[in-house]
C-alpha cells in the first residue's frame, strides 16, 4: 500500500468525522510518514509500522467515543463500495455458515480432516453460488439483445458481442470475489488455530513432566469451552442465514432493478445531449428537454430509493416533486409542439415529360416504378404517347434512351449523397413545424397520356 | 504481551513521557518504542484519545524540515491522571512482586 492509497482509505473510514478533523488526523499521520521516510525507511515500511488499517482507523473512532460497528454499516457510500461490501459480507456469512456446518460434523480433532472437508463443501458451496448467478446474468445479457435488436437495429451485432463480453466479465468478477473472500477468511482461521495450538503445545508439554492427570482436566476444560464456543455459533448461525439472505436479495435488487437503472439513466443523459445539440440547431424540442430531464430525476429518484433498500431512506420529497413536475409540462408541452407539426404526404415533385411515337411492337421499361396511371385523351394521334414522369430532382436523375428494336428504357439515378441530404431535409422542414413522407422522395410516380387504342397496344415492364 | 493490557500500561508511558517534555507524534513514537514494542498505529489513537479526553493539549511549531508538527503537552487534568494511574500501576506491581517472593519462600 503507498501513501495515497493509505490516506485515501482512511479518510474514507473516518468519513463520520468532522472534515477538518480528519485532515488534522491525516495531516500528522502523513507528516509521520515523510519522516520516516526522510530516516531511511521504505514508503512501505512507513506505512507498515501503522499495521492494520482497518484496526487503526477503529482505535481513532474509539477515541471519540464512537461505536466502530455502527459506522462500518454505514460507509460505502459509493455505488461500487457498496456492491463490493455486500458481496463479501454474502461470501463472509456463506463462509461462517459453512464452518460452521463443519464443526458439527467432524467429531475428532484431526485438523487435515476438517480442513479438507472444510475445503470441499466450501467448492461446491462455490459451485451452487456460481450455477444461481448465471440466472441473473443470463437475464441481463438476453435483456440486452433485446434492447439493441429493437433500438439498434443495424448496429445490434456489434453492440450484442459488447454487451455479452461485459456480461461476462461482471460476472466473473463477482465470481472472483466470492471465491476470494470465502478463502481468505479460511486462511486466516487457519492461522489462527496454529497460534492458539502452538500456545497451548509447550504449556502441556511442561505439565507432561510433572503430572498427567493435570492434563486431562485441562483439555476437558478446554474441550468443553469449546462445546460452548460451538453452541453460540450454532445460535449465532441463524443469524447468519437472516443475513445471508439480505444480502442475496441486495445481490438480486442490484442486477435487476439498480444496474438497468443506471443504464437507462446513461442512455437519458445521452437523449438529453442530443437534445441539447438539436435544440442549438434550431429545432423547437424544449418540451422533450423538460420530459427527458424529469424522467432522470423519476429515476435518479428510484435508484436512491433502491440502493438503500434495507438502510433508512432520506427523504427526497422535493427531487420527487421535481421530476413529477417536470414529466408533466414536459408531457404536455411536447404533445403541444408536436400536434402542430403539418404531416404533408406529397412532396415537392419534378415533372419532366417525354413524347414517343410508338408501333405495336414497343415496350416501355420503367425504373424505380411507384405509382403508374393511364390517361386515356382520344383527342391525341394513334401512335403517339406522352409520358409524365414525377420525382424529386434533389435525390433521383432521370433520362431515357431507345434502343435499336423501339423500345423505351426510361432509366433513373439515386444520387449517391441522398442520406446526408434527407437527413439536412428533415431538420429544415421541422424548423418550419412541417414533416414529409420522406419514402417518397426517391420514387417516381409516372402518368402515360395516349388514346385508347395506341394505350393498348403498349407493353409496360 | 496481551493487547489490553498492554494499551492500558501504554496510557501510563505516553502521559509520564509527556509530561517529562513536550513532544510530537513520531518523537514520542521512538521514545516509547525504546522500552515498549509498539507501532504507531497504537500510539497515535492513543494519542488523540488522551487529547479528547483533556489530558493532552496540542500546539503547532514550524519545523525547519517540513510542516509544522503538532506537539502535544500535559494539562492539569492530566498530570492528576498521571498521579492516579502511577500510583495504581505501583500498588498492582508491589502486590505481584510480594506474591512471587511468596510463592519462592514456599519451594
Amino acid at each position: 500500500m503507498n501513501k495515497k492509497s493509505f490516506i485515501k482509505k482512511l479518510k474514507n473510514n473516518l468519513s463520520i468525522l468532522e472534515e477538518s478533523e480528519v485532515n488534522d488526523i491525516i495531516e500528522e499521520y502523513s507528516n509521520n510518514i515523510d519522516e520516516k521516510i526522510k530516516n531511511g525507511k521504505s514508503e512501505e515500511e512507513a506505512i507498515k509500522d501503522f499495521g492494520d488499517i482497518d484496526e487503526l482507523s477503529k482505535e481513532i473512532l474509539k477515541a471519540y467515543k464512537i461505536n466502530p460497528k455502527f459506522v462500518k454499516s454505514e460507509e460505502g457510500s459509493d455505488l461500487y463500495q457498496n456492491f463490493e461490501n455486500v458481496i463479501k459480507k454474502g461470501a463472509k456469512k456463506l463462509s461462517n455458515f459453512t464452518k460452521n456446518a463443519v464443526e458439527d460434523i467432524k467429531k475428532h480433532d484431526n485438523i487435515t480432516l476438517e480442513f479438507i472437508c472444510e475445503i470441499i463443501i466450501k467448492i461446491i458451496i462455490l459451485l451452487v453460488v456460481y450455477a444461481i448467478l448465471t440466472i441473473p446474468f443470463l437475464a441481463l445479457l438476453r435483456l440486452g439483445h433485446t434492447i439493441f435488436n429493437i433500438a439498434f437495429f443495424p448496429l445490434d451485432v456489434i453492440l450484442n458481442v459488447i454487451w455479452g463480453i461485459l456480461v461476462w466479465v461482471l460476472y466473473f468478477v463477482v465470481g472472483v470475489i466470492i471465491a476470494i473472500t470465502m478463502f481468505k477468511s479460511n486462511i486466516k482461521d487457519e492461522k489462527i488455530n496454529e497460534e492458539v495450538l502452538q500456545k497451548k503445545m509447550p504449556k502441556t508439554k511442561n505439565n507432561e513432566e510433572k503430572n498427567t492427570k493435570e492434563i486431562k482436566i485441562e483439555r476437558s476444560e478446554i474441550e468443553e469451552n469449546q462445546k460452548l464456543k460451538k453452541k453460540e455459533q450454532v445460535k449465532n448461525s441463524s443469524n447468519n442465514v437472516l443475513a445471508t439472505i439480505k444480502a442475496i436479495i441486495k445481490i438480486f435488487v442490484f442486477i435487476f432493478f439498480i444496474l438497468p437503472i443506471i443504464f437507462i439513466i446513461i442512455g437519458l443523459i445521452f437523449a438529453i445531449v442530443g437534445v441539447i445539440y438539436y435544440i442549438i440547431v434550431g429545432l423547437n424540442l424544449w418540451g422533450l428537454l423538460i420530459l427527458l430531464v424529469g424522467l432522470t430525476c423519476f429515476f435518479i429518484y428510484i435508484y436512491l430509493l433502491l440502493k438503500n433498500i434495507f438502510g433508512h431512506q432520506k427523504s427526497r420529497i422535493v427531487l420527487a416533486l421535481a421530476s413529477v413536475i417536470l414529466v408533466a409540462i414536459g408531457s404536455f408541452v411536447t404533445f403541444n409542439t408536436f400536434k402542430n407539426i403539418e404531416i404533408i404526404n406529397n412532396h415537392h415533385f419534378e415533372k419532366k415529360r417525354y413524347e414517343y411515337i410508338i408501333d405495336g411492337t414497343t415496350t416501355l421499361h420503367l425504373s424505380h416504378l411507384n405509382n403508374l396511371d393511364y390517361n386515356e385523351d382520344e383527342s391525341m394521334e394513334d401512335g403517339k404517347i406522352i409520358v409524365d414522369i414525377y420525382y424529386n430532382d434533389n435525390y433521383v436523375a432521370v433520362d431515357y434512351y431507345k434502343s435499336r428494336s423501339n423500345n423505351i428504357h426510361i432509366i433513373s439515378n439515386i444520387i449517391d449523397d441522398t442520406d446526408w441530404k434527407i437527413y439536412d431535409e428533415i431538420i429544415d422542414n421541422l424548423k418550419e413545424n412541417k414533416i414529409f413522407n420522406y419514402e417518397q422522395i426517391r420514387q417516381i410516380n409516372y402518368v402515360i397520356h395516349g388514346n385508347s387504342k395506341t394505350l393498348a397496344n403498349l407493353k409496360v415492364r | 504481551m496481551n493487547t489490553q493490557f498492554k494499551k492500558g500500561v501504554l496510557e501510563l508511558i505516553v502521559l509520564l513521557a509527556v509530561s517529562k517534555k513536550d513532544m510530537y507524534g513520531y518523537e514520542l513514537v521512538l521514545e516509547v518504542s525504546k522500552f515498549v514494542d509498539v507501532n504507531d498505529g497504537t500510539i497515535y489513537p492513543l494519542l488523540k484519545r488522551l487529547t479528547n479526553d483533556k489530558y493532552f493539549e496540542t500546539y503547532l511549531v514550524d519545523s525547519s524540515e517540513g510542516p509544522a508538527r503538532k506537539y502535544y503537552k500535559i494539562t492539569v487534568l492530566g498530570k492528576e491522571r498521571v498521579k492516579e494511574l502511577k500510583k495504581n500501576w505501583m500498588t498492582f506491581v508491589n502486590g505481584v512482586n510480594k506474591f512471587i517472593k511468596e510463592c519462592i519462600k514456599d519451594e
